[in-house]
């Protein structure tokens, strides 16, 4: 990564609270080594909101994992710095990262369905969380706080729920709850793994309003996990487009949605449904993601790209991120034709549906 | 509401109350709380649903009681000798019968309960202990430390155990201490399997990643999302090992190497019945020990099948 796409990255002269530069994430597996993340660099200020968005195993997850030094065999960090407010996460060892996990960095799991122990009171599962950050907190305080935690993100009646097994929740209540379990110590940094994935288009919102007014509250940072373009563009301030475990795009929020600079991003936005659109069929990319065993040479993108496809260059050489703008950076060797592209996918489909 | 006026609901009186704040103090009630079923009582329910596991749990309970009460319930002592009643068939005074020193066969029986019962609980739970902890860690931390485990754990297996504990009560001279230490050391296997099976298939739940993820340490994540998860089957695990306990014992008694006399188990009251004459003649002899160890194996291995239909979360 180049000094000048860092500076782009941290943006303002504050130290960021998260950097991560040039991280690598292998898995042996039987079949062979799966590269799942291929030196992915980002940063988050305090505060700010940062959304990476990829489709399924871009590596977004097992990035955030890694934050958190919770990549666990066969998977392996092999290369990269993860450095949280000063400390270098990748040095410490698993007893000093336990103190980070849960109590400074929290993680907002996918699915909250499974990520309940569904033989253990909700309540209870809240109260380990505070008492293992806070062993002087007593059973009584941290009860108190529990039911505070569920009334701040809407769970009815708290005092009662508390004691509830997660059988009993239904599965907003539930990632409420994981929320509410997420916040309990305050944490400066939060992890959201695709929230709203699990849960029902009607909960979605729900949940998402949860989250932003917890953010409100609490002033933590948040990294957002998602394929879903439309939690971006409500929750995010920055931008990262992950694809086959590399960042090819990184902006502010505005900027992906009305001037992308990485054909792979267009894609994703040509694949939203919009109002506009109304009984057309969405786009899809063609083609599939490669697989994560091989490594081609190139542009990872190449074969699926409108652009690209076929171009000697693209298949050739791998387009470093570039910056191509204040705060925007691009690793297409083409950015500058993709607002071509823009005009003829996006536009005109909806001009088009506008005619009829 | 007692004027038959019919207005809308939440008009106000004309002395300004409102209807709806009238009727709710002349009584609609509260639901009834709905009675809620913990999954322990839904396992008592199943449990108790099962005619045979209720004998057997009523029949050991009766055991217990009557080993217990033992002092109180006859009025000899089981190494009282009495070389005027010498194999005397039951009477009123001996209901029982008397043994080859003339001591009361009742009286016998009862104590020996305590030893036999309290010898097959002990090496059960120790087994299961053993078990638990190992099958447990092997699950947990998998590699290499799981497979010198279950390697071992094979290897216990192919032994017929009853030799195995011969040769230890052998080396270590018979003893209440050494049949127990014995049986845990080598009834452990079936026990660690259950375990560590369990263990393998929870440690990829997502719950126990997000407990990961909020700090806790792997120590913490076994004790309380692995262990508890395990119990459940392994109390029918134990639950079995203890017949098979009692059974050893049993036999090892019967050859000499249990229990020692003149202290009395039911392995070795049965050991009169290895003369002939005793066998065809004398049946109250090793009539009612042989039937109790019988009956207590049943007894315990229906608990055990009635345990393992409760823990069953697929049962309703």
């Amino acid at each position: 990564m180049t000094d000048a796409v860092r500076g782009q990255l941290v943006g303002s002269d504050a130290r960021p609270l998260l950097s991560v530069d040039d991280l690598e994430v292998r898995f042996s597996t039987p079949d062979g080594t799966v590269h799942a993340v291929n030196g992915v660099s980002f940063d988050i200020q305090r505060g700010e909101t940062l959304g990476i968005v990829g489709e399924s195993g871009s590596g977004k997850s097992v990035s955030v994992r890694a934050v958190m030094g919770l990549v666990r065999p066969p998977g392996k960090v092999t290369a990269g710095s993860v450095v949280f407010d000063g400390n270098d996460m990748r040095s410490l060892s698993q007893r000093q990262l336990r103190k980070f996990r849960g109590r400074r960095i929290a993680l907002v799991p996918q699915d909250p369905m499974t990520s309940f122990n569904p033989v253990v009171p909700i309540g209870a599962q809240i109260t380990e969380m505070i008492r293992l950050h806070d062993p002087d907190c007593s059973k009584e305080q941290a009860r108190a706080r529990g039911i505070a935690l569920l009334e701040s993100v809407g769970v009815p009646s708290p005092e009662r729920r508390f004691d509830e097994y997660p059988h009993q929740y239904s599965g907003g209540m539930r990632q409420r709850a994981m929320i509410a379990m997420a916040v309990a110590n305050s944490p400066d940094l939060l992890i959201a793994d695709e929230p709203t994935t699990a849960l029902d288009v009607t909960i979605q919102a729900q949940v998402l309003e949860v989250l932003q007014d917890t953010l409100r509250e609490t002033d933590s940072a948040m990294i957002l996990i998602t394929h879903d373009l439309g939690v971006i563009a409500e929750l995010a301030d920055r931008v990262v487009v992950m694809y086959a475990g590399k960042v090819v795009e990184y902006s502010d929020v505005r900027t992906i949605f009305h001037n992308p600079r990485h054909p792979y991003t267009v894609g994703l936005l040509s694949g939203l449904p919009r109002v506009e659109l109304q009984g057309q069929k969405l786009t899809a990319i063609p083609g599939n993601p490669p697989s994560a065993l091989q490594v081609l040479p190139g542009c990872s993108f190449e074969p699926r790209c409108s652009i690209g496809n076929g171009d000697p260059v693209c298949r050739g050489e791998e387009p470093p991120l570039a910056v191509i703008g204040e705060g925007h950076g691009s690793a297409c060797h083409y950015h500058d034709q993709v607002p071509e592209l823009v005009e003829r996918v996006l536009i005109p489909a909806v001009k088009g549906s506008r005619d009829e | 509401m007692s004027d038959h006026e019919v207005r809308p609901p939440g008009l106000p009186e004309p002395d300004g109350k409102s209807v709806l704040a009238g009727s709710s103090d002349t009584g609609v009630q509260a639901p009834a709380q709905i009675q809620r079923r913990s999954p322990g009582r839904l396992a008592l329910r199943r449990f108790t649903s099962n005619r045979l596991a209720v004998f057997g749990a009523v029949f050991i309970l009766l055991l217990v009681v009557l080993a217990t009460f033992a002092p109180w319930l006859t009025p000899y002592t089981p190494q009282e000798v009495n070389l005027q009643a010498y194999r005397n068939p039951p009477s009123a005074e001996h209901l029982l019968g008397t043994d080859s020193s003339g001591r009361d066969v009742l009286t016998r029986l009862l104590y020996a309960g305590r030893v036999s019962l309290s010898v097959g609980l002990a090496a059960a739970l120790g087994a299961g202990l053993v078990g638990l902890i190992l099958g447990s860690v092997a699950g947990m931390v998998g590699g290499r430390v799981d497979s010198i485990i279950m390697r071992t754990a094979d290897v216990v297996l192919s032994f017929p155990s009853l030799v195995i504990v011969i040769v230890f009560a052998g080396l270590f001279g018979p003893s209440l201490r050494t049949i127990i230490l014995a049986l845990a050391l080598f009834e452990w296997p079936t026990a660690s399997r259950i375990a560590r099976g369990l263990t393998l298939s929870l440690r990829e739940r997502e719950f126990v990643e997000a407990a990961r993820a909020i700090g806790s340490s792997e120590f913490r994540v076994m004790v309380r999302h692995i262990v508890p998860a395990v119990l459940p089957p392994l109390a029918v695990v134990v639950t079995l090992l203890v017949a098979q306990a009692i059974l050893v014992e049993s036999a090892l008694s019967f050859l000499g190497y249990g229990v020692q006399p003149p202290t009395a188990s039911w392995g070795n009251m049965l050991t009169e019945a290895q003369s002939l004459t005793i066998l065809s003649r004398m049946p109250w002899l090793w009539l009612s020990p042989g039937s109790l160890i019988a009956l207590t194996v049943l007894a315990v291995n229906f608990v055990g099948d009635g345990l393992r239909d409760a823990v069953d979360p697929n049962q309703t």
